[in-house]
């Protein structure tokens, strides 16, 4: 029996563009490893010989301690921040009954489909007109609204399938009302907090165009003072601290997916 | 009996509407009660004023004595079967059973005991540690059933615990259910809108319309006893007969209706317009032969097979209308059809006078 040639040659154009797509995506983090073990001083994929020498010079590259510490803090405090604001907006917006619901939820999402240079500027402007001068706050309110969208996304698509009546049951069951939105919705909903809250710690961490705006010498994130270490010194000591981003993504993940599951991640 | 649980005046309106209107209502110990009535009457709006999931405008409410009037939900211990069941879908079957003993910090062991118990009481042992989602809908129905009874509660409420099931395991979930209920001596309420199950399964019911209870009685009296036009539409199908009172005395009237004079038991003025009705197994084919019978000629104008029975349906003025119960091979000929019940049969109910 002949196989139909036509869905075959369908077939093998998809894997030849899935394959195609995956080393477009993958190829810059190999190279960015790769040139971070070579021991050339100049970007350059290792040839032969592997070393570590770059990674001994990511701890005494001036002001990468201080970037870093700062990013996290930021990142740590705007997605906790967001956690607490997008869960009280998402369930206002999914169970409340008030006109320009809908309005609000698209408002609340909306920094994910501007321009991070519009938003930035636009902040930079507001702040001052309010007469917000200093670095740091400024940093932290920006980076709720990074934040915020995300958390809001997954979790008023998780609410919306949320049946409450599952706290009715466990008051019915024993458990006060705080305890059980504690013991019922929380774990319910977990995979909506995880994703939003990972990929908006992720999505702070890395945001250039908004932070550019506020931040002063004093008060530089990483992505910042990465982008200012290729300008003045462009070794492969970048190379490896882009490769700790990597692994430190990789673990974050990897900790996402045995708690929640990728797919499931990746669904929402 | 005495009352287990107590329901008086109790009302609440949802802006405009008023949903439950100074409703009362006691429920013995050990009971099986079933609230039956149409779609929005408020029958799991008083459940949930019960389970302490929704507070009353007016009323008050006491089990075994004890006002609910102040206690939350959690301290109420009364058990609920939420109408599309509410598992915890991130908790395991025994996870779901042993809820409520886990919220009151009862010990592990003693736990685990009793869920086994109750997994093998709703015969669901074998599926402990499946997840909620792996289940069919009867193994969910008994997982709820088994999460409301692991705390042994003075009180189960179940809101048409069975209607998401089809007819067939309907049926065998209802037996199974009466009958566990009734092992356990628990006292239940049983809201449904099926007039059958209720029929079948209660103590007593409470035909609910409205926001009130229309009656309340037995399965047997509502059925052939009904209190109110209401109730005698809602449960079961009948003969409806509008018509006159013509003669009254010592309790025997009769009727003058379109279909013809018809006799009957009651107490009405001369001149009052009321509503004859005759449930359909209580008419046989044939003339008024005595004193104790009374008919009518019927002109038929349609039949219907049902199996084990045939229905005749009469030709009638608007608003009146004519059913017959007859076993399956009865060979009807002819347009019309001599038809009897005993007078006492004949239920009267007072028509309000239209202004
Ligand atoms: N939270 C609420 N806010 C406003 N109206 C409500 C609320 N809950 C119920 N109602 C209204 O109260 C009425 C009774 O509702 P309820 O749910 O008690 O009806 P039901 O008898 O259980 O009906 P069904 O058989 O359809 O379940 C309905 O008209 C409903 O729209
Ligand atoms: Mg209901």
């Amino acid at each position: 029996m002949r196989r139909p040639l036509l869905p075959l040659l369908g077939l093998a154009l998809a894997w030849i563009m899935l394959a195609a797509s995956v080393i477009f995506l993958l190829a810059p983090l190999v190279v960015t490893v790769g040139v971070s073990l070579s021991p050339s001083p100049v970007f350059q994929l290792p040839q032969g010989e592997l070393s570590w020498r770059w990674y001994a010079r990511v701890g005494r590259l001036e002001g990468l301690l201080p970037a870093v510490l700062l990013s996290l803090q930021v990142a740590a405090f705007a997605t906790a921040a967001s956690l607490v604001l997008g869960t009280l907006a998402a369930i206002a917006v999914v169970r409340g009954q008030f006109p320009g619901r809908e309005a609000i939820a698209t408002f609340l999402v909306s920094p994910l489909m501007l321009p991070g240079l519009v938003i930035g500027l636009a902040m930079l402007q507001y702040f001052r007109a309010l007469g917000l001068r200093e670095a740091l706050p400024s940093l932290l309110l920006a980076h709720v609204i990074i934040v915020l969208p995300y958390v809001m996304r997954t979790l008023v698509a998780g609410l919306a399938l949320f049946d409450f009546a599952l706290i009715d049951a466990a008051r019915t069951l024993g458990l006060s009302y705080p305890r059980a939105v504690l013991r019922v919705m929380v774990p319910v909903l977990a995979p909506s907090f995880i994703t939003g809250g990972l990929f908006g710690f992720l999505a702070s961490f890395d945001n250039y165009p908004i932070s550019i705006f506020l931040t002063d010498v004093y008060h530089r994130t990483l992505p910042i003072q990465l982008l200012q270490y290729l300008g003045e010194s462009p070794d492969p000591t970048i190379a490896a601290v882009s490769t700790l981003i990597i692994a430190l993504t990789l673990l974050v993940l990897f900790i996402g997916d045995r708690m929640v599951g990728l797919s499931r991640m990746a669904g929402v | 009996m005495g009352a287990h649980l107590d329901i008086r005046g109790v009302s609440k309106r949802f802006r405009q509407s008023t949903v439950l209107d100074d409703l009362s209502l006691s429920v013995g110990q050990g009971e099986f009660l079933s609230l039956l009535g149409p779609s929005g009457c408020g029958k799991t709006t008083l459940l949930r004023i019960l389970a302490g999931l929704l507070a009353p405008d007016a009323g008050r409410v006491t089990l075994a004595g004890q006002d609910l009037g102040r206690l939350p939900a959690h301290r109420r211990n009364v058990g609920v079967v939420f109408q599309n069941y509410a598992l915890f879908p991130h908790l395991t079957v025994a996870g779901n059973v042993g809820f409520g003993l886990r919220a009151r910090g009862v010990a592990r062991a003693q736990i685990e005991a009793r869920v086994s118990e109750l997994l093998e009481m709703v015969r669901l042992a074998p599926l402990a540690g499946r997840a909620i989602t792996q289940l069919s809908g009867g193994q969910q129905q008994r997982v709820a059933m088994a999460r409301a009874l692991a705390v042994n509660p003075a009180l189960i409420l179940l809101d048409e615990p069975l209607s998401a099931l089809d007819r067939k395991l309907r049926e065998t979930m209802q037996v199974e259910l009466r009958a566990l209920l009734r092992q356990l001596g628990m006292t239940a309420i049983f809201v449904t809108h099926d007039q059958e199950e209720a029929l079948a399964l209660s103590d007593r019911i409470a035909v609910m319309n409205a926001g009130r209870i229309e009656q309340l009685a037995t399965p047997e009296d509502i059925y052939s006893r009904p209190a109110t036009p209401f109730v005698l539409d809602f449960v079961g199908q009948s003969t409806l007969l509008h018509g006159v009172v013509v003669e009254a005395a010592e309790g025997f009237l009769t009727l003058h209706t379109a279909a013809g004079p018809v006799r009957a038991v009651g107490h009405f003025a001369r001149g009052a317009r009321v509503l004859a009705a005759v449930r359909p197994e209580r008419i046989a084919p044939g003339p008024a032969s005595d004193a104790a019978w009374t008919g009518i000629t019927l002109p038929l104008q349609a039949q219907t097979f049902l199996g084990s029975r045939r229905l005749l349906h009469g030709r009638l003025p608007a608003g009146d209308r004519a059913l017959v119960e007859v076993p399956p091979e009865t060979e009807i000929s002819g347009d019309a059809l001599p038809i009897r019940w005993r007078v006492s049969d004949t239920l009267v109910y007072p028509v309000p006078e239209v202004a």
